[in-house]
């Protein structure tokens, strides 16, 4: 241990000035197409490409059917989106939500045992996933074209008859119990979820529940869950690949005309997000202690909701700062000209209720507050260090590799069915091009300096508590707590 | 490839099956797939695939190298890897201002780089009283580094290739390294192909390995994340070095921090040097795009890249001797159990039987350990079974991952109460071995495997990208992409006693491999 130690000193140390500006190159277009350049001599014709035709089909006033057809495979793709998720979960009920699917899945249906479903599924082939998101519950199949039929009779059975088992139920309990002992196992986990809990404070979060949230929840509880689920749901259908011979529309009308009458559709909205997070521990350091020798470092902060067209210059701005992979300035200035950690990004993510922006690095923990710095320093000067080339890279990259967005059916059904979810001003599908497009490089400073300061964010470390000496000198202070620490009996 | 009519076949193409029934008996499944796929060989060796696939026009363009860990030494274990990251590095001409100038300094760092390495290693076996001197001469080498490094700087374009590769509109440009194969990917509209093959063609031909040593930093931050900060990772790789030991595959792919710290640039030339050349490379092109004007493309900028007259390099393999290899691991973290088999390597009939009982036990809700040991039992929370371990070009593992379930233990640190744990979970894996052993499987099992097999086959085909990565892995790796379709014809040939017959010749109790975490006390 005390080699590497020295080495890494040795290695590091005249990099060890943050100071100084972070070096990019100037005017890097004029540089990548000079004259003895790669590509100097290269003309590139345009491509030709039409959004694809979706047919679309209102069931009901709550219930909307997408289809798309392609016949390259003889398979099916289908996606059963009910809006709620866990914004509908009480506080107090974490868990409950991820356990209702789990078991609506695997806890029996119409007299059969959860076993003998699926062992019916597989022996049809088919693939049938329960997944549960912030704004909705998704009920993703795929099966051969073959099979749809009976596919589609069982998971009939499986949506309108399950029996919430509850052997099944004790299964899935200890499970999750075996879940909460691991959770610590792994420091990029602790970072992801103390930052979460620091930012959705005062609300419980689902990955930090213990043994009593779990043992308090009850069959009966599902069932009623389950219900209401239903009762509330605005479901979006979607399906596509070589459905030519299916009468889906047919299918899926008889199929939700059999499920639970809809009473009062749940409608996602948007957050206060001003009312949200730990304000205590705002430009101050968490550190989560672990015997570990490299460190993770994650920061967080609100940023509007999908329905904002500010998302547009803030996804540019984020493929600048460090969502641009090496092209962006925090992988060019921590990875590759200090050669500090193996990744450093930040994301931007959107959803109906909030946005959020976040950034990430993972370094020995000795060099563990000279990367905070880099990090900061780019977050805070971003304004100083953004280049009129940087504004054209990310616009041609954004606008260039948008085109993947429709490389797979699943893909553009379920862009299409977000879009009905998320409810954006205008279809950001049919214009994004022309919103991309149409972004200044002081729109993208304005609206990046609207949110982000730099020193309004949550920022958690995990790392051995030995780092707390280093990052005393950020200037930043340093709370100290364990893994399990609760946030609210910090401050 | 000719198999049998099966009802599946008649269901899925009854177009073809009407036009096939009339002139043959037999049918290949994937016929119709295979349709869409050409090999095309250039005079230098390379091999090119392409597959029309999708209705978006964009391509997903791989390469891959027959060049992996298993083809280093341990002197050199980590170079495969520490390569690819220095490919990414620029060129003669990517990269570079002025190639001309900047190599003088690039020659010097090599030179003062080497004299601190050197450095380092004294000091790391001097006395106190030598360790300041040497520190001394240490700073002083530093200094002068720094100032090349910055004069250096002034005739570089630092990570140009992903530049350009972004303003084209890429999606997953990137690389990875295993125990077989090194592999480059990229995903690019239809288009931008051209500016791929100019890109790529200098890669494989003029890579310059510029920021040799600052990356040696990146990848030992790499290691600590892939393995020392992970407890499965660290325990991962100590059961193969000891299963593997004196064997290609024994060495970690990532390469251990000592050499990763101390890796020489001529290291990386002379690896780059024995394998990256055009017999050894397999291209594989999948998407919607042109096929005459690609290959036009291809070759004009691939046709030149020459092959040397020398052999390519392989290291001497020996049949894996058996040794018991039990370890027992105090690290912070949870209970990981692994267990494992030797067995023969893909292709062989052995191995896709033991796929096929992988497949049997565990994966899925229906399969028989899901059922018996994590619903019935409740002993563990997640059993994986692994069968491509650590590789496919050598013997390899029918690989047992366990989670056990932690709710059995009433004091995580009574390292006896696990101990007991990791038997029973052992003991009711071996007893359902024997179980199938002994009885055997019905028809229905079978048909769940084959089944679930090609709605995942299919669903995966959606992806250009998983296309392209199979296609070229099993062209490189068995001389022959087919491979991947005939799987699935051949699942039909297998019966129950083949199965019954691997168990009793592969998993053998008394020669399980096993490795166990214990939670630091």
């Amino acid at each position: 241990m005390k080699f590497k130690q020295i080495l890494l000193i040795l290695f590091t140390g005249f990099f060890m000035k943050i100071e100084s500006a972070p070096i990019m190159n100037e005017n890097q277009l004029k540089i990548i197409n000079r004259k003895n350049g790669i590509l100097y001599d290269l003309n590139i014709k345009p491509i030709e490409f039409r959004l694809p035709q979706i047919e679309t089909v209102r069931l009901s006033d709550y219930e909307t059917l997408y289809a798309y057809n392609d016949n390259t495979l003889p398979l099916i793709h289908l996606n059963l989106i009910i809006e709620g998720g866990k914004l509908q979960e009480k506080d107090e009920e974490r868990g409950l939500y991820s356990l209702l699917v789990d078991l609506w899945k695997n806890g029996g249906a119409n007299g059969k045992s959860g076993e003998e479903i699926n062992e019916q599924l597989a022996e049809l082939g088919v693939e049938l996933k329960f997944n549960l998101q912030q704004e909705f519950i998704s009920i993703e199949m795929y099966c051969l074209t073959s099979n749809f039929r009976e596919a589609i009779n069982l998971l009939e059975e499986i949506l309108i008859y399950p029996e919430f088992s509850e052997n099944k139920l004790q299964t899935f309990k200890l499970k999750y119990l075996d879940a909460i002992k691991r959770r610590n196992d792994k420091p990029e986990t602790i970072a992801a979820r103390k930052l979460k809990e620091i930012m959705e404070y005062p609300y419980q979060i689902e990955e930090s529940i213990n043994e009593d949230d779990i043992n308090k929840i009850t069959r009966e509880k599902i069932i009623q869950t389950y219900k209401n689920v239903l009762k509330t749901r605005r479901l979006h259908i979607s399906i596509d690949g070589n459905i030519k011979e299916i009468d889906y529309i047919n299918i899926f009308s008889n199929l939700t005309k059999k499920l639970e009458t809809i009473e009062k559709p749940f409608l996602v909205n948007e957050q206060t997000i001003n009312s949200l997070g730990k304000k205590e521990l705002i430009n101050k350091i968490v550190l989560v202690k672990k015997d570990i020798p490299q460190a993770v470092i994650v920061m967080g902060k609100y940023l509007p909701s999908y329905k904002s067209k500010d998302i547009f210059p803030l996804s540019v701005a984020n493929y600048i700062l460090g969502g641009g992979s090496f092209v962006s300035k925090m992988m060019r200035e921590i990875r590759v000209n200090r050669g500090l950690a193996y990744y450093a990004y930040s994301a931007t993510r959107f959803s109906a209720h909030n946005g959020k922006f976040i950034s990430s690095s993972g370094t020995n923990y000795e060099q563990a507050q000279e990367t905070l710095n880099i990090m900061l320093y780019l977050i805070k000067n971003f304004k100083d260090t953004i280049l009129d080339d940087d504004i054209t890279i990310a616009k041609d990259a954004l606008i260039n590799s948008h085109i993947f967005e429709f490389s797979n059916p699943a893909k553009i059904l379920y862009l299409y069915t977000i879009e009905q979810i998320y409810q954006p001003p205008i279809s950001y599908i049919e214009n994004y091009t022309k919103l991309i497009e149409q972004i200044t490089k002081n729109d993208v400073i304005n609206t990046y300096q609207k949110y982000i300061k730099g020193d309004d964010l949550w920022i958690v470390i995990v790392g051995p508590e030995q780092l707390l000496k280093s990052l005393n000198k950020t200037g930043l202070p340093t709370v100290v707590i364990e893994p399990e620490t609760k946030i609210d009996s910090i401050f | 490839m000719k198999t049998k009519i099966t009802l599946l076949t008649l269901l899925f193409f009854p177009i073809l099956l009407k036009a096939e029934t009339m002139k043959v008996e037999t049918i290949d499944l994937f016929h119709p797939i295979k349709t869409k796929i050409k090999r095309h060989i250039l005079d230098n060796g390379l091999k090119i695939i392409f597959m029309q696939n999708g209705t978006t026009p964009t391509v997903a363009l791989y390469w891959k190298i027959l060049a992996g860990s298993s083809d280093e030494t341990k002197e050199n274990a980590g170079i495969a890897h520490m390569l690819e990251h220095m490919l990414f590095k620029g060129t003669k001409v990517v990269g570079t201002v002025d190639y001309d100038k900047e190599k003088k300094y690039l020659d010097l760092l090599d030179r003062w780089y080497h004299k601190l390495d050197e450095l380092i290693e004294q000091y790391n076996q001097s006395n106190e009283q030598k360790k300041k001197e040497i520190e001394k001469s240490i700073e002083k080498l530093k200094k002068r580094i720094q100032i090349i490094e910055q004069e250096v700087k002034k005739f570089q374009i630092s990570e140009e290739d992903s530049i350009i590769y972004s303003i084209q509109g890429q999606r997953g440009y990137n690389a990875y390294t295993s125990e077989d194969v090194t592999n480059y990917q990229i995903e690019l509209p239809s288009n931008r192909i051209e500016v791929w093959a100019r890109l790529e063609s200098d890669r494989v031909k003029n890579s310059v390995f510029r920021e040799f040593y600052t990356e040696r930093n990146v990848v030992a931050e790499e290691r600590r994340m892939r393995v020392e900060n992970n407890p499965m990772g660290y325990l991962y790789e100590k059961f193969i070095e000891a299963i593997y030991e004196g064997h290609p595959y024994g060495y970690p792919t990532i390469g251990p921090m000592e050499n990763i710290l101390r890796f020489k640039k001529e290291q990386a030339v002379e690896f780059y040097k024995n394998y990256y050349r055009p017999d050894n490379t397999v291209i594989a092109v999948v998407g919607n795009f042109d096929e005459d004007s690609t290959l036009r493309i291809i070759k004009k900028y691939f046709g030149d890249w020459e092959k040397p007259n020398y052999p390519i390099p392989r290291n001497k393999t020996n049949k894996l001797e058996h040794k018991n290899v039990y370890i027992q691991l105090e690290k912070e973290g949870s209970p990981i159990q692994l267990l494992a088999w030797k067995k023969p390597n893909f292709p062989s009939e052995d191995s896709l039987k033991l796929e096929i009982l992988a497949d049997i036990l565990s994966g899925r809700p229906d399969t028989r350990l899901y059922k018996k040991i994590i619903d019935e039992q409740k002993l563990a929370s997640q059993i994986s079974i692994y069968t491509s371990e650590p590789g496919e070009r050598y013997e390899n593992l029918f690989l047992f991952l366990i989670y056990p379930n932690q709710s059995n233990l009433k004091n995580k640190n009574d390292h006896q109460e696990l101990k007991d744990l990791y038997n029973k979970i052992q003991q009711s894996i071996l007893d359902e071995l024997d179980n199938i052993a002994q009885n055997g499987i019905d028809e229905k099992e079978l048909k769940r495997v084959k089944e679930t097999y090609l709605t995942n086959f299919f669903k995966k085909m959606r992806s250009n990208a998983y296309l392209a990565d199979i296609l070229t892995y099993y062209e490189l790796i068995y001389g022959d992409y087919n491979i991947v379709f005939d799987y699935y014809n051949k699942i039909e040939e297998i019966s129950s006693q083949d199965i019954q017959n691997v168990i009793k010749k592969y998993l053998i109790p008394e020669l399980i491999y096993k490795a166990e975490l214990y939670p630091k006390k």
